[in-house]
């Protein structure tokens, strides 16, 4: 539990600097994106802060590309060392 | 809201100056008593000014008045060259009718004053620049003129030996309180039409004499354009020190490190103007600043130039072993005591955990007890009355290190990282660096605290990519290391000898770069 | 003010670049499959890299200076230029994350026993978010800082082993294992030279086109050296088993350092070799990442989203990979794939278009 509060101690210092660096150039959009990504990747990680268990990022790439890279891999440990 | 405030602020801004410059615009009057008491009254009736009156002519006398003020001007002057040709000549003359008419006197009394400088003023503002500055002040009755006459005179500080940048071997004169003697001893260094000199006066209430000086045909004229936007920016109501104008005029104020250097010593000036740098000297400070400056510039004494090279090189390779020893030493400590024992020589281990034994602190607080306690003596020590101080501070700092050693606050070793951390503060030629040093030491000691030598990594890698990103003057700050500049290395960690030194720094001249056509010293042929 | 990388600090990027994150998994990938001949693999890889960078040097010649996201635009137009950016940007942002996995799981391993990973994680990603805010030019300048030492570091650490070395270890040399040691040239050119392609992004930052051409083809060149030597050393001094063995080899050979029987436990120089090459490629790496997205977002600014994206990296190292053995399979795996993908296919198709459209440049 702390390491959440210290978490989201340090991304709200950092969305209030970046706000006051956003406000002073005046870009509507650039503080939108700003915003809705800030939410998005805060609440994400505080899902894995609350033990949610988040898919593995690897498994996702390996996910994808399983056709090439399964023969590929099967091909690579022929020549590898027996360990 | 903020608006409105700022429109009021600028409303009353507008009022106060509008009251001072309605009595400063005033056209001198024509009647000498109204001059007299406007005079008065703007000054507030201060008691240093002294007024004097006399008569001029014989027979159809016209009164006149001199003023200066008491301290400012040299009163022999005054004297002789002002009051004694005015009063012996001029009261001789019959004013008659016909020289009663104002041009004709006017004209008398400008050609009977001997002093050097002599120049006409018709307005207050005029009137009280000459007057604030030292010059004396005549008015006529019936003339709506008057004159100033150069009479400064202040007492001064005679040039003497350099006491924060002292040098073994080199010369030991240094800058003064004045400026006319500060842009004298540069001018008799370099004794060419090129130096050139520019003067500008900032503070509204100090007016403060500024002066630029560069050589030029060596300078880069950006930079000289550079420096003279910056300095027309300053708006400020006093300048007392050069600190006020590096403040103004420097790249980033965030920043714990120095990107203008100042110098007491006249050569060291000298050879930075050589080099193709821009020097602001100040009136009523000794501490002349050098644009641009780097970081390796703070590394560098004058007395390297005049030593032999291969030992200059040694000394500066020092300085910069100091420069991370002041820097790291006790963050090392820490991280070494608190993380990476196994990396610790295991009989130093043993000896170092028997000190260790009976301390009740953890390593940091160890180190920032006796960091704190040494810094407290050394700004002590600076506070003492005399350079005994410096010594005195040291001495304490070792007495009581002792004293904390015996008492079981303190490890012994910790007072060898403290002292060693101490004296290689100590080795800058530059006071400046120091001071970054100072600071930054401590959070160095708290990231080693919390992340062993990976918080080091860190604290340098931020420390890094700080430097980089700063610049003087438009100039990188770091350079010549990053960007790298292989001519200029002939300057920077080593000093080559003089012959081998050909080229002026490429960042700062692009033009007239060649230095010298030296070849290499031969003995003669004893064939 | 357009920020401007001279050739120099160019090519000390590409050796960061190279170097980053391979210097310390190479030599136990190598000797994996071509075993006492894995240093032959790495000069292989070299001559293969050697290549890479000529194809990549050919587009930059083709780019002559322009930005290589808003080219890829023009080029392939609106929607098939958007998919490759894509294509390169996950790429890209996997190797990032993948770097400061690597990076973060071998201090909380090795150095800082005890300090969580998320700690280090983030400390690190906040440190590379400090750095991109300062902007190219300032990373160029401090990798050109920090490169001396590194080299120092490495050559130190080659030199106080050499003693140890047992040139039985590397014997016979080229007689068994012949097609392993050329099959080895796939991983490891995967997580050397073909990586580079990121650097493709910041050329239109150098300030002299051939000067970054040169630079490029020198500074694939030297680490190629670099990682050649390393591996020699690494087989020589550990022997086969122990170099293909050890998760971090170049670490056990810091290990192995003891000078005059004082100095010992040294390795801490070759974490510091470590760090400080993956830092700086992490934050070229983050940097081309910031400004893909925020090209495909058309942000003028990449500042903008740097913070969001730094804590997405945060998040994506932590959910990157849930051992180190699963890693070791993704880069025999899937990684050579992703690799060859983005930094050969798409390179060659970009290289094709740019000389068939040659007209328009």
């Amino acid at each position: 539990m702390p390491n959440i509060i210290i978490f989201w101690v340090i991304s709200a210092l950092l969305s209030y600097m970046e706000i006051k660096r956003l406000n002073k150039r005046k870009g509507m959009k650039d503080k939108i994106i700003f915003i809705i990504m800030m939410c998005l990747f805060i609440t994400l990680i505080s899902l894995h802060y609350l033990d949610i268990k988040l898919p593995y990022i690897i498994d996702m790439i390996e996910f994808v590309t399983k056709p090439i890279s399964e023969p590929l891999g099967k091909w690579l440990k022929n020549f590898q060392q027996p360990s | 809201m903020i608006k409105r405030r700022q429109k009021i602020k600028q409303k009353k801004d507008q009022v106060f100056k509008e009251n001072i410059s309605t009595d400063y615009q005033q056209h001198l009057f024509k009647d000498l008593e109204t001059n007299r008491s406007h005079l008065l009254k703007i000054l507030g009736n201060s008691s240093d000014i002294i007024i004097r009156e006399f008569q001029l002519g014989k027979i159809h006398s016209t009164k006149a008045i001199i003023i200066f003020m008491d301290g400012l001007v040299d009163k022999e002057t005054v004297q002789h060259y002002l009051l004694n040709p005015l009063i012996d000549n001029v009261r001789g003359i019959e004013l008659d009718e016909s020289l009663q008419d104002a041009a004709t006197l006017y004209q008398l009394i400008k050609y009977s004053i001997t002093t050097a400088e002599l120049s006409e003023i018709d307005h207050f503002k005029k009137l009280l620049e000459h007057l604030l500055t030292g010059d004396t002040v005549l008015l006529i009755d019936g003339i709506n003129q008057g004159f100033a006459v150069g009479s400064k005179g202040a007492s001064e500080r005679n040039v003497e030996t350099p006491t924060t940048q002292q040098v073994v071997r080199g010369p030991k004169d240094s800058f003064t309180e004045n400026l006319n003697v500060n842009t004298a001893l540069i001018r008799k260094r370099i004794k060419d039409p090129n130096l050139w000199l520019e003067s500008f006066t900032y503070g509204r209430k100090t007016q403060t004499t500024v002066t630029i000086a560069y050589i030029h045909g060596i300078v880069n004229p950006d930079i000289v354009k550079e420096v003279k936007s910056r300095l027309e920016k300053i708006d400020i109501d006093s300048i007392l020190e050069s600190g006020y104008v590096e403040e103004l005029i420097q790249d980033e104020t965030y920043t714990p490190f120095p990107t203008i250097i100042n110098s007491e010593r006249p050569d060291a000036i000298s050879a930075g103007l050589l080099e193709g740098r821009v020097a602001i000297i100040v009136d009523g400070t000794p501490f002349v600043l050098l644009v641009p400056s780097f970081f390796i510039d703070f590394f560098q004494s004058s007395e390297d130039y005049y030593q032999r090279s291969d030992i200059a090189s040694l000394i500066r390779m020092l300085r910069f072993f100091a420069f991370f020893l002041a820097l790291l030493t006790p963050s090392t400590y820490i991280a070494l005591t608190t993380f990476h024992q196994e990396m610790i020589p295991t009989t130093l281990l043993v000896s170092l955990a028997a000190q260790r034994e009976g301390i009740p602190f953890p390593a940091l607080v160890e180190a920032l007890i006796m960091e704190i306690t040494f810094e407290l003596l050394r700004e002590a020590g600076i506070r003492l009355p005399n350079p005994v101080g410096s010594t005195i501070s040291i001495v304490g700092a070792l007495v009581l290190g002792q004293a904390a050693v015996d008492a079981g606050i303190v490890s012994a070793t910790m007072v060898i990282v403290v002292s060693l951390t101490a004296i290689s503060s100590f080795i800058f030629p530059n006071y400046n660096l120091a001071i970054s040093v100072r600071m930054l030491r401590f959070g160095f000691m708290g990231l080693a605290a919390t992340l062993g030598l990976f918080g080091i990594f860190i604290g340098l890698l931020l420390m890094a990519l700080h430097l980089t990103s700063l610049r003087s003057f438009g100039i990188p700050y770091l350079s010549p290391f990053a960007p790298f500049n292989s001519a200029d290395q002939q300057d920077a960690i080593i000093r080559l000898p003089r012959w081998k030194q050909t080229t002026r720094p490429r960042l700062m001249s692009q033009r007239n770069i060649k230095r010298e056509k030296m070849k290499k010293p031969q003995p003669p042929n004893n064939s | 003010m357009t920020e401007k990388l001279d050739g120099k600090q160019f090519t000390v990027l590409v050796i960061m670049n190279t170097l980053g994150a391979s210097i310390i998994f190479i030599p136990s990938i190598a000797t994996n499959y071509g075993k006492e001949n894995g240093w032959i693999t790495l000069i292989f890889s070299t001559i293969l890299g050697v290549f890479i960078i000529l194809l990549y040097n050919q587009i930059i010649k083709k780019l002559n200076g322009k930005e290589f996201f808003s080219t890829i635009d023009i080029l392939f137009g609106k929607w098939l230029g958007a998919i490759i950016i894509m294509l390169l940007t996950c790429y890209i942002f996997i190797n990032t994350f993948a770097n400061l996995w690597a990076i973060s799981d071998f201090i909380s391993l090795q150095i800082l026993m005890g300090t969580p990973f998320e700690v280090i994680s983030l400390i690190i990603a906040l440190t590379v978010l400090i750095a991109i805010r300062y902007g190219i030019e300032v990373i160029g300048r401090t990798a050109q800082l920090f490169f001396p030492f590194t080299m120092l570091c490495a050559l130190l650490l080659t030199l106080l082993v050499i003693k140890d070395a047992d040139f039985s270890n590397i014997t016979p040399i080229f007689q068994l294992n012949k097609s392993a040691t050329i099959v080895g040239t796939l991983p490891i050119v995967s997580v050397t030279f073909l990586e580079l392609v990121i650097l493709l992004a910041i050329t239109d930052n150098v300030n002299n086109i051939q000067s970054a051409r040169k630079g490029f083809l020198v500074g694939g060149f030297t680490s190629g050296l670099i990682l050649l030597v390393i591996t020699l050393a690494c087989i020589t001094v550990l022997g086969v088993q122990g170099t293909a063995n050890y998760a971090y080899p170049i670490y056990a050979l810091g290990q192995r350092i003891s000078i005059f029987d004082f100095v010992e436990r040294v390795e801490i120089i070759v974490a510091f070799i470590w760090f400080f090459t993956i830092f700086i490629k992490l934050c070229v790496s983050f940097y081309v990442f910031t400004n893909g997205i925020s090209h495909l977002l058309k942000l003028k600014n990449y500042k903008t989203l740097s913070v969001p994206l730094a804590l997405f990296i945060f998040l994506a190292s932590i959910l990157s990979v849930p051992n180190t053995f699963a890693s070791f399979a993704f880069i025999n795996g899937a990684y050579i794939v992703l690799s060859v993908t983005a930094g050969l296919i798409l390179p060659l198709i970009i290289l094709g278009v740019l000389l068939i459209k040659k007209r328009v440049f």
